[in-house]
């Protein structure tokens, strides 16, 4: 399950990056990506959003700073 | 079977709506489990979308963007649908291939047929790397100027220009600037001179009170508003664009907030209506309540407006930009002009060549007649406020017309069309007709058809004309339509009204004149159909008005009153015929009436008239021809005749000696020797039924 969140995050990072090379790990974090800013962050939370059928909360929107910080979320609601 | 096959086989094939989102699943599960080659295997003759789209997707994997390119042509819907995000990826392979201008094509189309914020987000990088394979060839510079996160609205509204061939470089001042960049003398605004300053305001920025005293909240509110416009029209040459404000969706006033005079909603909407009366002729409105309506309480997002003030909700964004986008369009003359129509299926349901006039699907009582005819409606309206409508449909052309000239529940009806190519063509050759008879570029048309073939083909072969996704499902032609705004107008003119009378002429005109050129095509282009028959008490009225107001094509110009022509219907010693004549434009109705007096083996013509709206078609052949072979069958020998000129029919002077006919060396008076008549061949005039 663990796996296949991040690659189904990575899919997304590619797609919103538009760089099919892009390799993220659970570390990867807003200032390893220079193009991760708080518009892409939007972008990516929508994306997640949509992917996994989830709403992210207040707390997790301001907290989430790595893929990690993701996986973690994605994973709190498909428990 | 492995277990895992299993699962990610039903897991596309019962995806339903989120596909994208399960195929992206199976095929992380499928690589996860190292099973790829086994489920291609598996997947050698896919059933449905679902296994389609997963077979490119994993092909594409294992064997590269070569392989997998014919295989994502095929991942196309149940009713034959391009899948918007399908195209987006193709666009993606362009790219990588290096075929900018191919990857900028599969854009555009993705673009056109999505409303989806979720594709405009992974669109914005590609399409940035393909900017120039969209071939902009106009700039236009948009100010940015809200309370809100424009940045989202941006990355849309550039794709959007992009794709309509924009090139638009954007101005947003820092976040929370607006109003000083609009004030101050030397900001960055002022230097950047938009062509268009887009006032994106919301609720928030008016600071009203749930119920307030009195109107001085909302007066103020109006007052700052005409300010920032006051300040905007300051700049050089641009226009604005302001949105309008929505209420709130929440309002612990509930009803009252309406009710109330000063209510939050009831000021809201005063504030508007205000707005709309103050906005002279460089301010365009954009009605959000309106927008905000069908978006259903998703208008909004409270949390992103929280942590990110983002307004309104990113879903809506595409559809807001899309309001905004076309505004810029309408205004560079860029909005579409001329919807080039299908019939059969998309103007009514089923196909009128097989399913006969009495069985297509077309108003009551089928509730997919109504459908149709609703979509008619709205066509109709779009019509009459100068949209320009024609037709280009595979069908034979007297099918067509029956229905467009008798259907009872045909809203649109043949002079609705400014053009109609009606007839066995393909459509691509058919538009470019259209086009190059109206004097129109081929990028001011939208074209629309049931059939996925044919869209397919019209956007290979014409790029530049927009055809939108139709499911085959009449209640959803209109949203399919509209979602574009590809007619957007910001004001209406009387010549809007009146564009296409003018159209219809011009294209006439156009017909008219290839005629010089080229009678016989002309003639043969009109599918003209003719009938005749003895005068009866039904037709005598109208031969009794033909008798007494044909001037032109009338060769004795009787005047006859009902009675008398009622009196020759019945009696033997008179042949009275009827004509009517039908062509691809019109019903002509009754044109044309021939009498002639019979005293034994002699013909007399008694009368001989035409309407002057077909003169030039033929029909007097057809009469002549009529007339000399009931005459032989009778056993007539010679038939008489006279030209009585009047200060109008000199156009008929020739008429007699051109039949044959001889002087008999009185002024006027002729005869035809009826054994040594010769009849002229009619062969653009097929004889029919035709009412």
């Amino acid at each position: 399950m663990v796996m296949s969140t991040l690659l189904q995050l990575n899919i997304i990072f590619q797609e919103v990056f538009d760089d099919p090379q892009l390799v993220v790990e659970p570390g990867t974090s807003s200032s390893d990506l220079a193009d991760w800013d708080s518009v892409a962050q939007v972008k990516l939370v929508l994306a997640i959003e949509e992917v996994f059928g989830i709403r992210l909360s207040s707390d997790e929107l301001s907290s989430i700073h790595t893929v990690g910080d993701f996986m973690t979320a994605v994973a709190r609601y498909k428990s | 079977m492995n277990p895992i096959l299993e699962i990610i086989r039903s897991l596309v094939e019962n995806a339903g709506t989120d596909l994208r989102r399960a195929v992206s699943l199976a095929a992380a599960m499928a690589i996860e489990s190292g099973s790829q080659q086994e489920i291609l295997r598996e997947l050698e003759s896919p059933t449905n979308l679902g296994s389609r789209w997963l077979r490119a997707a994993l092909t594409e994997r294992a064997h590269g963007a070569g392989a997998a390119k014919p295989l994502w042509e095929e991942v196309v819907d149940q009713n034959g649908c391009e899948i918007p995000d399908v195209m987006l990826h193709c666009a993606r392979m362009l790219a990588r291939s290096g075929d900018i201008n191919g990857a900028a094509a599969m854009i555009r189309i993705a673009l056109h047929n999505s409303r989806e914020y979720d594709l405009y987000i992974r669109a914005e990088t590609v399409a940035r790397k393909c900017r120039t394979g969209f071939g902009s060839k106009r700039r236009v510079k948009v100010a940015l100027l809200s309370s809100s996160t424009t940045s989202l609205l941006r990355g849309v509204l550039e794709l959007q220009f992009l794709r309509d061939g924009l090139e638009a470089e954007f101005y947003e001042p820092p976040f929370g600037t607006y109003f000083q960049e609009l004030l101050r003398t030397d900001s960055g605004l002022k230097f950047f001179a938009p062509d268009y300053t887009v006032l994106l305001l919301n609720w928030r920025d008016l600071g009203l009170s749930g119920i307030a005293a009195n109107g001085a909240e909302s007066e103020r509110a109006i007052e700052r508003v005409k300010e920032m416009w006051q300040a905007a029209m300051e700049l050089p040459s641009g226009k604005i664009i302001q949105t309008t404000f929505t209420p709130p969706q929440f309002d612990a006033n509930y009803e009252l907030s309406s009710l109330m005079a000063h209510g939050k909603c009831r000021t809201i909407r005063s504030i508007n209506e205000a707005l709309y009366e103050a906005r002279g002729d460089r301010v365009i409105l954009v009605d959000c309540e309106r927008i905000a309506a069908a978006w259903n309480g998703k208008w909004e997002e409270p949390l992103l407006w929280s942590s990110a003030k983002v307004y309104p909700a990113p879903a809506v964004l595409p559809t807001l930009g899309e309001h905004i986008a076309s505004c810029v369009r309408t205004e560079l003359g860029l909005a579409r002009k001329l919807l080039i129509l299908d019939l059969d299926n998309t103007l009514w349901g089923g196909v009128v060549g097989e399913d006969g006039l009495n069985g297509i699907q077309l108003g009551p009582p089928s509730a997919i007649g109504e459908r149709y005819q609703e979509f008619q409606q709205y066509l109709k309206d779009l019509k009459e406020r100068g949209v320009l409508l024609a037709l280009a449909s595979k069908n034979n052309r007297e099918d067509a017309m029956e229905v467009l000239l008798r259907h009872p529940s045909a809203v649109l009806r043949t002079d609705d069309f400014v053009s109609m190519k009606v007839n066995w063509e393909d459509k691509v050759t058919n538009i470019r007709k259209i086009a190059s008879e109206l004097r129109l570029g081929l990028d001011s048309i939208v074209f629309l058809d049931d059939n996925p073939a044919e869209r397919s083909a019209v956007r290979r072969e014409l790029p530049e004309v927009i055809v939108p996704e139709l499911s085959g499902e009449p209640a959803e032609s209109i949203a399919a339509l509209e979602c574009g705004l590809y007619f957007q107008a910001v004001r209406l003119t009387d010549e809007d009204r009146t564009r296409n009378a003018s159209y219809f002429a011009s294209a006439r005109q156009a017909e008219m004149s290839k005629s010089v050129g080229n009678v016989e095509d002309y003639l043969a282009e009109l599918s003209m159909r003719i009938d005749c028959g003895a005068v009866d008490a039904e037709t005598s009225i109208r031969v009794t008005q033909l008798i007494n107001k044909t001037n032109q094509f009338n060769l004795t110009t009787p005047r006859y009153s009902h009675e008398e022509v009622e009196a020759r219907m019945k009696s033997p010693q008179f042949w009275c015929r009827w004509y009517r004549l039908k062509d691809r434009f019109a019903d002509h109705g009754l044109i044309g009436v021939l009498i002639a007096q019979v005293t034994g083996k002699h013909w007399n013509v008694d009368a001989w008239l035409m309407s002057c709206r077909v003169i030039g078609r033929g029909v007097e052949s057809f009469m002549f021809r009529d007339l000399v072979q009931f005459a032989r069958e009778s056993g007539a020998d010679r038939i008489t005749a006279r030209y009585i000129p009047t200060s109008k029919n000199v156009l008929v002077a020739q008429l007699l000696p051109q039949f044959g006919f001889a002087e008999t060396g009185k002024t006027g008076d002729f005869v035809l020797d009826v054994s040594s008549a010769k009849l002229s061949e009619c062969k653009f005039l097929r004889e029919a039924k035709v009412a």
